[in-house]
């Protein structure tokens, strides 16, 4: 009984402080402007950033959520490496206009641009990782929020086939570091991608073996 | 020799309990349900890395499938989380829905879905519409009767060739 109080005490004191976080009130013109300013100075002196990411992807079709964790290598200017650690292994990297898939300890390259919109699709979560996105406003409409300890911008995309598959793009970008937590990213059909950034390692650096594809 | 009679049954029942013990472990750990040429997991979605190619170009993403009640559900997406399709099989009919633009007209469509059909719902056994050929141990090459599609199944790797449109899928188990 005890231990039921004091877990339901637990669980109201996280609620309440979950939705005090998750307050958010529109930015004023100003603080829209500080925030682009914010970012763009945190993108420009980023060289390079190792994160572990969550990723969590609603899927309607399979009446589930799919988790996967992993880490994030980027390098610029356009070096990406996306590793998934759990629940399985498989490297992803983009760098000099070649996808690189490793896959069972086999290697797989092919051009980036035989497909262009997963291509974008990609481009996007670049410039999301290294906030340049904000500043794409012949390609998204924006809407700017500001909360306590974070940030948060609603992409909508002008583009007529990318708006075909997206409906926004979001990303929360913390108020100390101004790099991105989270992105994510809701379909046309509704299904919802949530990556989650849990710890920015900037500027150590990284090896160019990493978006090679022997590694 | 009474003792050394017991000890020999203890022994022998001992070893059978053991090999039982392994053998039902190793049915746990290898446990899922084989449709076609994939294994798919009890408890988990099968992954699978894939490509389908077609003359210049390409999607390649991660294939997520669940067989339930007879039924293959599945969705193609990008390593991102994007979407390019999503499909459902039952028997030998493939529906696909939600495709991106690039994808969304009728032939392609129609093509998506009954190679989808092809690749996913053939049975191993290689009834009717079917012919099966072992071309070595490990492989096999199963081609549907009206010629249009090669389906040839390695140990890592299913590779579904749709002959009559040069389109190739290749699907490898993400482990």
């Amino acid at each position: 009984m005890y231990k039921t109080c004091i877990l339901l005490l637990l669980s109201l004191t996280l609620g309440a402080y979950t939705s005090i976080a998750q307050q958010y009130k529109p930015a004023t013109a100003e603080q829209k402007k500080e925030i682009q300013t914010k970012v763009a100075q945190a993108s420009a002196h980023t060289n390079t950033l190792q994160s572990p990411f969550t990723q969590t992807k609603e899927l309607s079709v399979l009446s589930e959520i799919v988790t996967s964790q992993g880490m994030l290598y980027f390098k610029k200017q356009n070096n990406v490496r996306w590793q998934y650690n759990t629940p399985y292994s498989y490297v992803f990297i983009l760098s000099n206009g070649k996808v690189t898939i490793i896959n069972n300890n086999k290697s797989n390259t092919f051009d980036a641009n035989s497909n262009k919109l997963f291509k974008k699709v990609s481009e996007i979560m670049i410039a999301s990782v290294n906030g340049t996105l904000l500043s794409n406003e012949t390609e998204f409409a924006s809407q700017y929020f500001v909360g306590a300890s974070t940030v948060k911008v609603t992409l909508i995309p002008k583009d007529k086939e990318l708006k075909k598959i997206m409906n926004t793009i979001t990303l929360t970008f913390s108020k100390t570091s101004w790099l991105v937590q989270t992105i994510q990213m809701v379909e046309q059909g509704g299904d919802t991608t949530t990556i989650q950034f849990t710890q920015h390692n900037e500027n150590k650096p990284i090896s160019d073996d990493l978006f090679r594809s022997t590694k | 020799m009474k003792i050394n009679r017991f000890l020999t049954i203890c022994f022998v029942l001992l070893s059978n309990s053991v090999l039982l013990y392994a053998q039902s472990s190793d049915s746990v750990t290898q446990g899922g349900i084989a449709v076609s040429y994939f294994l798919y997991p009890d408890s988990s979605a099968l992954r699978l890395q894939t490509t389908i190619q077609f003359k210049e170009n390409s999607i390649s993403g991660i294939t997520i499938a669940k067989f339930r009640n007879d039924t293959i559900r599945g969705v193609l997406m990008n390593e991102f989380g994007v979407k390019a399709f999503q499909f459902t099989i039952v028997g030998n009919d493939c529906k696909i829905s939600q495709p991106i633009s690039q994808l969304n007209k009728k032939y392609i469509l129609r093509t998506l879905q009954q190679d989808f059909a092809f690749a996913f719902a053939i049975q191993k056994t290689g009834d009717a519409p079917y012919s099966v050929q072992k071309i070595q141990n490990s492989t096999e090459r199963i081609v549907n009767n009206k010629k249009t599609g090669e389906l040839i199944c390695q140990s890592d790797t299913v590779i579904m060739n749709n002959t009559q449109r040069g389109i190739r899928y290749t699907f490898i188990p993400i482990l």
